[in-house]
């Protein structure tokens, strides 16, 4: 699955109660039906003013909102006849659907008639949860301005690590912080603590991310369970100094000579996956960075000069110091191609609205601060871009708005499909002749998941996934992750090859990684294997398993 | 729930309110000391200030800008820190912890600038010592119009300063952020009087709403104009609870149009809205998508200025759009957004004959800023280097542009910036959309200017504590962002200095104290005009000139 097209897909997953925002410009159409009722907030009963309640009937385009007033009351008006969901959207309270059977389930549909009105759609809302405590240092003494956050496990580009979900809180200068608008879910708590990678005084005391009850590693730290409304108190982190070592070194341009004004940035990979740090390069190429914890890192040089060239190192420190770091820029090599069509001419997109990228699904981190956001062809459909050397991946999508456009094959100048391969990108070279072929030709699976009782399930989530392991790879096209609609029917494209399908209830917002090899491992248990050609249209019923465990 | 809106919040900080100009190039000295360490330490120690205990973990940092020397020590158990290998140089000293307040060396007064050190190759410098206060405490609750807890307000106390020549507000110490229940907690506050400012920002779905609805900047009790609001006084160390207010609902607008690149296609990408106001806290709303067509909406603009702007991608050569507007409450339709193509302007860099030898091409980069610091430069291309002929070639946006010299190199300025003959130098650049600037000519000098001395009272002893001020006997060129105009304080020894201003004629005066919001203001020299002495200085003259305090002024 493409970048554009996963990003999609999790957004579709995401809104599967509310249908797409119609463009503006075309007007929507009206009617003469009425959705009224009133909001109130679950602690207290009071009504709630200012909450957004939407009216939505996919089929038709019709995707109206509406703010509640002092007494909590909405009414929806101009409605016409149809199947709709009402939600409300509220910050700081989770997200309601009408006639959900879960807090964030997919909600039950309504059918309204012509100058029908439909009093008593009424909500009960939930406050979003938060996690307050205080976060001191190896003295017991207040740490302000730490940083805190709440975070989950994500698999990416072949790694399993922590990363944030939720809004960070920093902490007060008694050291307490509060984390709020949490929806119901897991969570892990981290504390950041500013870093003293630019301190030479001596002092090489250095901060891990520090996981709740208070360990650097993820696999024992407590994991929470938060509710509807919940704020659970008293989350206190103690900072965990670790001895930090010295890494210093020079930065050659690419001419071998050093670099007079830049700087040095580390990023940390693994499981604490982030940015340790950065110094200055001084006016005779060195750099150094001081107070760095025991752990592997990517080095990157950032200065004039550096626009079309990068210059990388990748180091561990296992406790001392590393003085003879050499970070030598080589230029950016090239990839020059073109792309081709396999559709309506008439319905090809604007030349600047192509974006062609790359993607290096390397152990390393992805290259911070040089922003490909990917290259435009030219107006005769050729492009340039310029990235760094090493296992690279090609993808292309259109701009904007999900339209006809997808990618259909990437194929080397010799007609060799490196689609999901990818090649080899020389160090300081370059490779020609790559055409990027786009279609709007595409597949249509289409189904109902069952329980055992034999009745459709609505709240669940499909998903497909290959059936060799070998390609459950970073940036796989065979993926492909859905929701049922309104009539518990999902609707699925994906690209041509054999799958395996399965579909369970999924309780969480934030979902499993989807090429993380131990939970593709657990759904093959109860899978079904599927496949289906590039322009087939199938159906596809599947029996609800139960979910991975994550 | 994941956030549908993206906010993003600069903060303009003036940290050191003696130099609002860019740093001045060193004094010719022996280049091979840039790259040999330095000899010298400095060594002080950080307590608290009301109780004389040792403060753990203070960070001290010493900050040589002439140099591009910046280094951090972390004071140990007992409040002491040490810095070794010390390159020679003018250094200012901070000391900072959590919530105390962070003091410059030699500051006595809150906004104060402290006073440098001046250090020697091989120097030992000890009782570098600080006495932090604690800082004072603002905390409240911000609700809606209907008494419901306002969350994600950025909360700040404010004063107005005098930045580049214009008041605008500053917000003293870091904001904080309303929580769910609509708390807010500042610490660290210098005691002064402040403006307790709340700013909420585009409520709602990204980029693009039915919603007519916002909160406009609100000031301490509860209003949106700040001739009204109170200022709230906060005592060293004070703890000042329940500054509760209410904000109020004002009407927002709508703006739609079209971004397109200097070639007229559509531009993919975001239309970004800045506020353009009194504050130099900007917070940005939520970026709206332009759409495959171009067109775009912005919507949830309280009353007041903006900019509007959208960039390409792509690098130095990226184009960017963007326009002046002010929306007061009605929506605003078919505004067009055009880019330009980034203009070039090319040339020459030249110098004395005589001086050409020591110069070394690949340690020179130039850059362009504008000449007026009102307008909210937001990201040119950066600074270019010169090539070994000593041609450059620098990407502009249109505007007035000042070229200055960016590169580390130490020793040298600018003495004049030549096109077609006129000296623009100080007046800039005058880039028009789309086209290209050549034969520019900037001339670099070697030999730079310093002026330095010691102040005396009426008794003939020597003043440890006081503030310079330099200024041209030329009015004309009493404007912000001047060359000619610095102010100093006193180092160790009780000497102020002044470097690389260019020749001319000058007035000079020593005071007690200058607040940083007066001492480029043309009035305010008008003011002490007539008690300040005179001196000419020549090309690359280094001079020394004794003062005696002026009392009053």
């Amino acid at each position: 699955m493409n970048l554009i097209g996963s990003a999609l897909i999790a957004a579709a997953a995401a809104s599967a109660a509310l249908a797409q925002a119609p463009a503006r410009d075309t007007p929507a159409p009206t009617g003469t039906a009425v959705i009224r009722g009133r909001v109130i907030a679950a602690a207290g009963q009071r009504p709630l003013a200012t909450v957004e309640v939407r009216a939505a009937a996919g089929a038709l385009h019709v995707n109206k909102v509406v703010l509640t007033d002092a007494n909590g009351r909405y009414e929806i008006v101009d409605l016409p006849a149809g199947r709709y969901t009402v939600g409300t959207n509220k910050e700081n309270y989770v997200r309601a659907s009408y006639g959900e059977r879960r807090p964030l389930g997919p909600g039950t549909p309504i059918d309204v008639a012509n100058g029908q009105v439909v009093p008593r759609i009424d909500f009960v809302l939930q406050r979003t949860a938060a996690i307050t405590g205080r976060v001191v240092d190896e003295f017991g003494d207040p740490a302000p301005n730490a940083m805190v956050m709440p975070m989950r496990y994500v698999y990416v580009n072949g790694e399993r690590r922590m990363q944030q979900t939720g809004n960070g809180a920093s902490t007060n200068d008694l050291g307490e912080y509060r984390v709020y608008g949490l929806i119901p879910g897991r969570y892990f708590v981290s504390a950041t603590f500013g870093r003293n990678f630019a301190d030479d005084g001596g002092d090489r005391t250095a901060y891990l991310p520090t996981l709740y009850p208070g360990t650097g590693n993820p696999s024992e730290a407590q994991r929470f369970t938060v509710g509807p409304g919940q704020t659970i108190a008293g989350v206190n982190i103690p900072l965990l100094p670790v001895v930090g070592a010295r890494i210093s070194g020079v930065v050659l341009d690419i001419d071998g000579k050093p670099l007079t004004m830049g700087s040095v940035n580390a990023m940390s990979r693994g499981a604490n996956f982030g940015n340790a740090g950065y110094a200055q390069i001084k006016a005779d190429g060195t750099f150094a960075l001081n107070a760095m914890p025991p752990g592997d890192y990517t080095l990157r040089a950032n200065g004039s000069g550096m626009t079309e060239a990068y210059a990388i190192a990748d180091i561990t420190v296992s406790g001392g110091d590393i003085s003879d770091v050499q970070l030598s820029a080589v230029r950016l090599s090239t990839i020059h191609g073109r792309i081709v069509f396999d559709g309506p001419r008439e319905r090809l997109p604007a030349s600047s609205l192509l974006r062609v990228n790359v993607i290096h699904p390397s152990p390393s981190p992805p290259m911070v601060g040089y922003m490909p956001g990917g290259a435009t062809p030219k107006d005769d459909w050729t492009f340039e871009l310029k990235t760094t050397a090493g296992r690279s991946i090609v993808r292309a999508g259109v701009a904007g708005p999900p339209g006809d456009w997808r990618l259909d094959r990437i194929l080397t100048s010799d007609g060799v499909d490196i689609t999901d391969a990818g090649f080899d990108l020389p160090v300081n070279g370059s490779v020609d002749g790559v055409v990027v072929m786009m279609t709007t030709r595409h597949n249509e699976i289409t189904g109902t998941v069952f329980d055992d009782g034999g009745a459709p399930v609505r709240d669940c989530v499909v998903v497909l996934f290959a059936q060799d392991p070998q390609r459950w790879t970073v940036g796989t096209r065979l993926l492909g992750v859905a929701r049922p609609d309104v009539d518990s029917v999902f609707h699925l494209r994906v690209a041509a090859g054999d799958y395996f399908a399965v579909a369970y209830e999924q309780l969480e917002m934030a979902g499993p990684s989807f090429n993380d090899p131990d939970i593709l491992q657990q759904l093959r248990e109860h899978a079904v294997p599927f496949s289906i050609g590039p322009t087939d249209t199938k159906k596809l019923d599947l029996r609800l398993s139960a979910p991975p465990v994550y | 729930m994941v956030r549908a809106c993206a906010f993003l919040v600069g903060l303009v900080f003036v940290a050191s309110l003696s130099s609002a100009q860019p740093p001045p190039p060193m004094p010719p000295r022996d280049n091979a000391q840039a790259t040999a360490p330095g000899t010298a330490v400095i060594r002080g120690r950080v307590v608290a200030a009301d109780t004389g205990q040792a403060l753990r973990k203070a960070q001290v940092r010493i900050f040589a800008p002439e140099i591009r020397e910046n280094r951090l020590a972390t004071a140990d158990s007992d409040g002491k820190f040490e810095f070794k290998e010390v390159k020679a140089g003018r250094y200012t000293v901070t000391a900072s912890k959590g919530s105390y307040v962070a003091l410059q060396y030699g500051q006595t007064r809150p906004f104060e600038p402290g006073k440098p050190l001046e250090i020697l190759a091989g120097q030992t410098i000890e009782k570098v010592d600080f006495v932090l206060p604690h800082g004072g405490i603002i905390s409240g609750r911000l609700v809606d119009e209907f008494g419901d807890p306002l969350p994600d307000a950025m909360v700040a106390a404010q004063r107005y300063q005098n930045f580049n020549g214009q008041k605008r507000l500053v917000p003293a110490g870091r904001s904080a952020q309303t929580n769910d229940i609509g708390e807010f907690r500042l610490f660290g506050i210098p005691p002064g009087q402040y403006y307790l400012s709340a700013t909420l920002r585009g409520m709602g779905m990204m980029g693009d709403s039915d919603d007519r609805t916002g909160y406009a900047p609100t000031y301490f009790p509860g209003t949106p104009n700040i001739a009204e609001a109170q200022r709230v006084t906060v005592g060293l160390g004070q703890t000042l609870t329940d500054m509760n207010m209410a904000l109020l609902p004002t009407k927002t607008s709508r703006i739609t149009g079209t971004a397109v690149d200097s070639q007229g296609r559509p531009m993919a990408g975001m239309v970004m809205s800045v506020p353009r106001g009194d504050s130099m806290m900007m917070m940005f709303g939520p970026p709206a998508q332009i759409k495959p067509d171009g067109s775009f909406a912005v919507s949830g603009l309280t009353p007041g200025r903006y900019m509007l702007q959208a960039r390409t991608m792509g690098g130095p050569d990226g184009e960017v759009a963007y326009l002046d507007i002010t929306v007061n409450g009605d929506d605003v339709n078919g505004i067009k957004l055009v880019a330009n193509r980034p203009s070039s302007v090319t040339g020459r860099v030249v110098v004395d004959p005589a001086a050409a030898q020591a110069l070394r091409p690949s340690t020179l980069r130039l850059g362009l800023q504008p000449a007026e610091p009102d307008m909210m430069f937001i990201g040119g291309a950066p600074p270019a280097a010169v090539n070994d002929d000593l041609s450059f070639e620098l990407k502009g946006n249109p505007g007035t542009m000042r070229v200055f010299l960016a590169g580390p190199a130490p020793g040298w300025t600018i003495r004049a910036v030549r096109y077609r003959g006129t000296d623009v130098t100080d007046a800039g650049l005058e880039i028009r959309p789309s086209e290209n600037i050549t034969d520019i000519e900037v001339e670099l000098t070697n030999r730079v200017t310093e002026v330095s001395g010691l102040v005396t009272n009426p008794k003939g002893e020597a003043l440890k504590d006081y503030s310079v001020i330099v200024f041209p006997q030329d009015r004309e060129k009493w404007t912000p962002n001047s060359r000619y105009l610095k102010s100093s304080r006193p180092d160790q020894d009780g000497r102020f200095k002044v470097s690389a201003i260019p020749p001319g004629e000058y007035y000079v005066i020593a005071l007690d104290y200058v607040d940083s919001n007066d001492w480029n203001d043309p009035q305010f020299l008008d003011g002490i005009r007539a008690k300040a002495s005179r001196f000419s200085l020549s090309e690359g003259e280094t001079k020394s000139i004794d003062l005696r305090i002026t009392s009053g002024s």
